[in-house]
């Protein structure tokens, strides 16, 4: 058993590899509060290293060292250790760090992915998961493996939280340039959860249903909000509601066709004021939805009048969708 | 381990039988054409003993003793959509064809197939119903298994002919995707007015999405070598994909029919588009990754299914049944599960309810002709 506890020492933080992800426990900025802490007090409980080939890599205290550097400390006093075995600290340091604190969905698929190898799949199952705040099953593993390996900015923005399973399972097909225009795109616009995964469902839709690669319809995304004027949009400006009819219009040509010969049918009938028909687009046939809105008598009458006189040729037309 | 050969029929490397599978002759009969196969005793077929099995991939037979109905009308789908009040025989569940498509695949992740071994209860069940003498009915076997992918196995098609032989107010619908039809053809008893019917779809679409269904070509083949032994064929372009070049697909489909049918030949055609729960969608992806059919243009119709966008599937039944009209125009064709107004834009009127339906089927059977209960 390796003894953690050693004799606190301070070393400067360019002497840290904070690239290495051999003790991946944390993702993402550290927590505000933890800077305001460091910032006040310094770090009081010693980040635990241990010798890399570019440096002093970080066993545990991640966090801790990346808030010193933000608030300008150039020394920590951290604990060294001479050697260390990654698969006997792996489990002892995860088990430490999750009886403090909770993780995000990065660093549970981070820290699962390690341990995988480590441990019996029982235990895995058992104990490990559970802590991790995840769900059972093979689809979480085959999640968590997919997130370990996505490009850096598709992981910052799962650390948030952006980026859900359904999102992953879609992803974890793609090349790791598209999933990339993803994820800039997620931010540039920028997209929520449901919006990202929306847009994700619907580029992987488009992409398959044409049999090109998921890149290729995220650059021609990219290229009309470009020709933002044709679509509306105005030059060079984009919103993710834009984005998402552009591509709805795509994933679904005939609906949209049928939508709009619908509406023109519907503008040629000449509503009077207060009147709204709407047709389920996707027509199952039976009914329109006619709403109207009456402000008084006369209002009424002539609703009531151009009802009268709507021929059934004239229904039959608009739902000929 | 693929367990078919290009047949489409199933082989399976496994028997698992119930105890009290034991008293019944038809598990003995099985049992022994299956000589050679390990064999397996459990208590009780239930999903938590399956599953519990070691290799759970390995192709396996299961003789049941089935607990429940027999015989149930085909649960159709709301009310919104008309239903042709088919009934179901279920005497088996599970396939192992593999068709992207199949909804067996939202209930079953096991290549377990289960045949029922207590036929007397079966028959017992159709006889209390037809006794009753009050309605007509056309019975199915091919809801929850393909009617006739094990029937080397099982020999059951001769005993179900010869059952229905006998009945003046029924007919049965073998509806199979495979050539298995041996059987049936060695079968020199009366036939009464039983119809085998096959699903048929565009080449490209058997050749891509149904698994290890022989192609149509071959299906025709069979279809049409039962006609010559005298039973009356279906068939059934159900589901019908949108695809790239779909219109020169299905034409190229009804095309073959009648490479080697006559319109004579043919009791009934049933168009349905493509259509699934939106559970389906994740099933569909996973298990068939290559597959596009999950990415046409849905929307969820009133059911709670998935289905093609109304002027999409309108273009498809048109294109078929124009095609279907040019070289038989009297064969009867229907919609499976089809809104009323689908059936009033495509086909000129809509029935006024699924009675309506079913009676179009029933006509088209000689014996109901002859059952005096056509004045319904």
């Amino acid at each position: 058993m390796i003894e953690l506890s050693c004799q606190p020492e301070p070393i400067s933080l360019t002497e840290v590899d904070f690239a290495d992800r051999t003790y991946p426990f944390s993702w993402g900025a550290p927590p505000a509060g933890l800077v305001a802490s460091v910032r006040r007090l310094g770090v009081m409980v010693p980040p635990l290293l241990a010798p890399g080939t570019k440096g002093w890599i970080i066993v545990s205290g991640r966090r801790r060292l990346l808030a010193a550097g933000e608030v300008g400390l150039a020394e920590v006093a951290v604990g060294r250790l001479t050697t260390a075995d990654p698969a006997e600290l792996l489990p002892r340091v995860f088990w430490e760090n999750a009886g403090s604190r909770s993780f995000n969905p990065v660093e549970a698929a981070d820290i699962l992915t390690v341990l995988e190898p480590l441990l019996p799949a029982a235990e895995l199952a058992r104990d490990v998961v559970p802590a991790l705040g995840l769900a059972s099953g093979a689809r979480t593993l085959a999640r968590c493996r997919a997130l370990h390996d996505f490009p850096e900015v598709l992981r910052d923005l799962a650390a948030g939280g952006r980026v859900d399973g359904e999102t992953v399972d879609r992803l974890r097909e793609w090349s790791p340039a598209a999933i990339a225009a993803a994820a800039r795109r997620a931010t540039e616009l920028p997209l929520n959860r449901n919006q990202l995964r929306e847009l994700v469902e619907l580029v992987d839709g488009v992409a398959r249903r044409q049999g090109e690669p998921p890149a290729v319809v995220l650059t021609r995304l990219k290229d009309a909000a470009g020709n933002g004027a044709k679509d509306g949009d105005g030059p060079g400006r984009d919103t993710p509601a834009a984005v998402r009819d552009r591509l709805r219009g795509w994933y679904y040509p005939h609906l949209r066709a049928a939508e709009e010969r619908f509406d023109r049918r519907r503008a040629a009938l000449g509503l009077p004021a207060g009147v709204c028909l709407q047709p389920a687009p996707g027509f199952e046939g039976g009914f329109l939805e006619l709403r109207c809105r009456v402000a008084g008598g006369d209002a009424w009458r002539t609703q009531r009048d151009w009802l009268a006189a709507l021929a059934p040729e004239t229904v039959d037309e608009l739902l000929d969708v | 381990m693929n367990s078919l050969t290009s047949d489409g029929n199933f082989h399976p490397r496994r028997l698992v039988v119930e105890t009290d599978v034991a008293r019944y002759p038809f598990a003995a009969a099985i049992r022994d054409r299956l000589a050679g196969v390990p064999v397996v005793v459990v208590d009780r077929a239930d999903p938590e003993t399956l599953t519990a099995l070691p290799d759970p991939e390995l192709p396996t037979l299961v003789l049941a003793v089935h607990r429940g109905r027999f015989f149930k009308p085909c649960p159709g789908t709301a009310a919104s959509y008309r239903c042709c009040l088919y009934h179901i025989l279920h005497l088996a569940l599970g396939c192992t064809i593999g068709c992207s498509y199949c909804v067996l695949q939202g209930y079953l992740n096991r290549p377990f197939i289960t045949q029922f071994v207590n036929l007397e209860d079966a028959w017992r069940e159709l006889e209390t119903a037809f006794a009753a003498g009050d309605r007509f009915y056309r019975v199915g076997t091919g809801e929850f298994t393909d009617s006739l992918f094990m029937d080397d196995i099982t020999a059951l098609s001769p005993r179900l002919v010869q059952f229905f032989a006998r009945q003046r107010q029924a007919v049965l619908e073998f509806k199979t995707k495979s050539v298995n039809i041996r059987r049936l053809l060695d079968y020199d008893g009366d036939i009464g007015e039983t119809v085998v019917s096959w699903s048929v779809n565009a080449p490209a679409v058997a050749e891509r999405e149904e698994g290890t269904a022989p192609g149509i070509e071959r299906r025709l083949a069979a279809a049409a070598a039962c006609r010559q032994r005298g039973y009356r064929i279906g068939l059934h372009f159900d589901p019908l994909i949108w695809f790239a070049g779909w219109e020169e697909g299905y034409t190229r489909a009804v095309e073959m029919i009648f490479d080697y049918l006559r319109p004579d030949d043919i009791i009934w055609i049933s168009l349905g588009a493509f259509r699934f729960m939106p559970p389906m969608r994740e099933v569909i992806r996973d298990r068939h990754p290559a597959s596009c059919i999950i990415h046409g243009e849905f929307i969820r119709g009133l059911d709670g299914k998935m289905r093609y966008f109304w002027g999409l599937r309108r273009r498809l039944y048109e294109h078929l049944r124009r095609q279907l009209n040019r070289r038989a125009p009297g064969v009867r064709q229907y919609y499976c599960m089809e809104h009323p107004e689908m059936w009033r834009r495509t086909f000129g009127a809509a029935p006024a309810d699924n009675d309506v339906v079913s009676r179009l089927l029933d006509r088209a059977c000689w014996r109901y002709g002859d059952s005096c209960l056509n004045v319904r």
